[in-house]
């Protein structure tokens, strides 16, 4: 079989990245979508390895004892109803590629696929990670215990990045994204009939106070430009004439440094069981520490920018407050997360984001060719040793 | 049958519904249970276009008047937390309002009309009706007729609050006119952590749930009584995604039109001023349910005193709690009363009891006042054709 050219792999790949768009799967969900690329891959003849995890998919291509350069896709989708109105629109109710993960992992099956091409040249290994549930924030954690980093030396990704131009590469050493720390909140009051709140605790007028108090937090009590607080569920009854006993919020804290996140951390707290001391409600407080901030290591990165910037234009990332479990890789390996630019688009994660095809075969090319250059480069250094 | 047996077959009848609670209009093993006791007392019933619900007569002089008795059959989406031995078999659905009392009670009173038909001056109707608490199961049976050629119509609720043996009979106001809403925030959904892309509906629908508390705190006189709920908010699916949407819930209780009106005014105005402060859309759906209890004063008064001498009969604050008993009332004479049931908790709440000793008292005055107003009735025709 003669090799594909460029637009034949290029409209292979939009092929894949819109099938996966039309199935769309929920984090640790994500079983078609993980025979899908376990189908691909073998029809390569690339090398899937054994995992215990029932989602997500690793695969190795090279040989040796050269060193090991982990490429990192994140497969999973969203709970939300799209609404973008492609053509390829999410077949799946209530569930949609929101932020994109489609565009990556076809990104990471056509580098896959040129790498293998060009196998021999290798001076090492690359291990594909497709990983699972990245949008839980526990994808990242799953795949290293199941051991699937052990014998990597660097890591590599990427995520797409509206309002950059198609195919330009965002580029930053140091901390790029927030830490991720997440909350549960119940609220228990005393439920009783909708016409005779008197007699019971209203939960619904303390979750609006709580939600409007807990926004002080930030305009008051930090340095606004390093953290983010967001509300993003909340629940609380079931039909129209009963005052429930409970209500429920969730939601998320991004950080950009430490002291900020410890801050948040004891402040949440104290607003939360204040206001519900006020409305004389009981709050119970789940906190749960998430991953880090990315952390992209500066001598990975200055090698990454050159060998990008010889197919593509490169831009400064700004450090943002979202974030990646790819941070959880980097707390074992270094590792550099890239941005790819999504053009002018609304915000990920809405039912109208859209993600470009043009950006599939920048990501393809980032990953071929750092894979090269870094391999050779950590070769070099290991020999050197 | 005896006074005791009766009582011992009414509170029988109580702890079977009180397991086998049915949800609004879908009260068909209730409508088949009911309809079973009745027949075997061999009380005639009527004919009905409903689905669920039963309608029955026993029909003494057919020259009398028509009085109605009507009690309500549904049970509520509560997931029961009493520690009875007969507690709700159907997971999540609670007679957690006491319409099982009504309904022993109602039967109660059957049985004991059944055994003076002979003698009764005029016809009895009993009316289980279905669907009381989502406010359309009145409208429903009027609409299949079984209205007609009533003269008069009684209903109870049990009241948690007054002991057993105690009945609140009010002439005028009772109970609260009951309208329900939905409100809409519609932002513009994101990530989490890139709030500045988005609109956040969660904000602009917590800040709408404040605003609207000012509504009975600074615009509805001090003198009135008005309650104003959220019940219910939904948005958002996940812990880092910004939802477009927010779906508040509630309910509007007024005695009075102007405050009604006043009300719904008041909502718009912080629908506006919650889209302008936070740059969403906001829907208000107002669902004018049913107006308030108005008791006739004739009937209060007359079967005020046909009670006195058996039980405690005492003038009951007014209820913000909403009954569509008022809908008949806009259709005939009416008067609803409250019957001690000496519970623990308020209605709707998941550890709402009854006491069963109050069923009896309750069957009891269904039959007095049926018998009472039946006579005063058909003394007033008789009165009125000698006037002729």
């Amino acid at each position: 079989m003669s090799p594909l050219t460029d637009d034949q792999l290029e409209s292979l790949l939009i092929e894949y990245r819109h099938h996966f768009h039309e199935y769309p799967e929920l984090a640790d969900k994500e079983f078609k979508t993980t025979e899908k690329i376990k189908e691909i891959l073998s029809g390569w003849q690339i090398r899937i390895l054994p995992t215990h995890l029932k989602t997500g998919v690793f695969a190795e291509i090279g040989s040796g004892d050269g060193p090991t350069l982990g490429l990192r896709a994140d497969i999973d989708a969203l709970p939300i109803q799209e609404a973008s109105g492609v053509p390829f629109s999410s077949k799946v109710p209530g569930v949609m590629h929101a932020c994109g993960h489609d565009t990556h992992m076809a990104s990471l099956l056509g580098g896959a696929y040129l790498i293998k091409q060009r196998e021999r040249e290798l001076h090492g290994k690359v291990r594909l990670i497709f990983q699972l549930s990245e949008e839980a924030g526990e994808g990242a954690l799953q795949v290293i215990d199941d051991r699937q980093l052990e014998g990597v030396d660097a890591i590599i990704g990427f995520h797409n990045a509206s309002n950059h131009p198609v195919g330009h590469v965002g580029l930053l050493a140091g901390v790029i994204s927030g830490a991720i720390d997440k909350f549960k909140v119940t609220l228990t009051g005393v439920g009783t009939h909708a016409s005779a709140p008197q007699n019971g605790r209203d939960p619904i007028v303390a979750l609006g106070a709580e939600i409007n108090a807990l926004q002080s937090i930030i305009s008051r009590n930090i340095d606004a430009r390093r953290g983010v607080l967001s509300i993003t569920h909340v629940t609380a009854g079931n039909t129209w004439n009963i005052l429930p006993e409970t209500a429920f919020f969730e939601g998320t804290v991004r950080t950009a440094d430490k002291q900020v996140r410890e801050a948040i951390k004891k402040r949440f707290p104290e607003v939360v069981k204040g206001t519900a001391e006020a409305y004389g409600v009981i709050a119970a407080i789940d906190w749960y520490t998430g991953d880090p901030s990315v952390n992209n290591d500066p001598e990975l990165t200055a090698i990454v920018r050159d060998e990008t910037s010889k197919f593509t234009e490169i831009y400064e990332m700004i450090p943002e407050l979202g974030s990646d479990d790819f941070a959880c890789y980097q707390e074992h390996v270094p590792g550099v997360y890239a941005n790819i630019g999504n053009g002018e688009k609304v915000s990920v994660h809405n039912p109208r984001f859209t993600a470009d095809d043009g950006l599939i075969l920048y990501g393809t090319r980032f990953f071929e060719k750092n894979s090269f250059r870094l391999l050779h480069e950590l070769a070099k250094r290991k020999s050197l040793r | 049958m005896s006074g005791e047996k009766l009582e011992e077959k009414i509170i029988a009848i109580f702890k079977e519904l009180h397991q086998h609670p049915e949800l609004s209009l879908q009260e068909f093993e209730t409508t088949k249970r009911i309809r079973h006791w009745l027949e075997e007392q061999s009380i005639k019933l009527r004919e009905t276009g409903l689905p669920t619900g039963v309608f029955a007569e026993i029909a003494g002089d057919p020259n009398g008047p028509v009085v109605g008795l009507r009690a309500d059959i549904d049970a509520l989406p509560i997931s029961e937390q009493t520690d009875l031995t007969y507690k709700s078999r159907n997971d999540g659905v609670m007679h957690a309002c006491g319409h099982d009392f009504h309904t022993a009670a109602l039967l109660g009173a059957a049985f004991l009309l059944k055994e003076k038909q002979a003698e009764l001056p005029g016809t009895v109707r009993l009316i289980f009706q279905p669907a009381e608490e989502t406010g359309h199961g009145a409208v429903k049976v009027i609409k299949d007729g079984q209205l007609k050629g009533l003269d008069a119509v009684i209903g109870i609720h049990n009241k948690p609050d007054l002991p057993v043996g105690t009945l609140g009979i009010k002439a005028g106001p009772l109970m609260a006119a009951c309208d329900k809403f939905k409100v809409t925030v519609y932002g513009i959904g994101g990530h989490a952590a890139i709030p500045e892309r988005t609109k956040d509906a969660i904000i602009a629908a917590s800040s709408f749930i404040q605003s609207i508390q000012t509504i009975v705190s600074r615009n509805i006189s001090p003198k009135h009584e008005a309650v104003v709920s959220v019940t219910s908010i939904h948005g958002g699916t996940v812990w880092n995604v910004l939802p477009g949407e927010v779906e508040l819930l509630g309910t509007v209780r007024t005695f009075y039109d102007q405050d009604r009106e006043l009300i719904l005014q008041r909502f718009q105005d912080f629908a506006e001023g919650v889209e302008k402060a936070y740059g969403v859309q906001v829907t208000v759906i107002w669902d004018e349910g049913t107006p308030s209890v108005l008791n006739d004063k004739k009937l209060a008064a007359i079967i005020g005193q046909a009670n006195q001498a058996d039980a405690e009969v005492v003038t009951p604050e007014l209820s913000v709690a909403g009954d569509d008993f008022s809908c008949f009332q806009r259709e005939v004479p009416g008067v609803f009363v409250f019957a001690g049931s000496n519970g623990p908790e308020d209605w709707h709440h998941p550890s709402f009891k009854v006491d069963p000793k109050g069923i009896r008292v309750a069957a009891n005055f269904y039959y007095r006042s049926a018998v009472a107003v039946l006579k005063a009735w058909k003394e007033k025709r008789s009165r009125h054709h000698l006037d002729v």
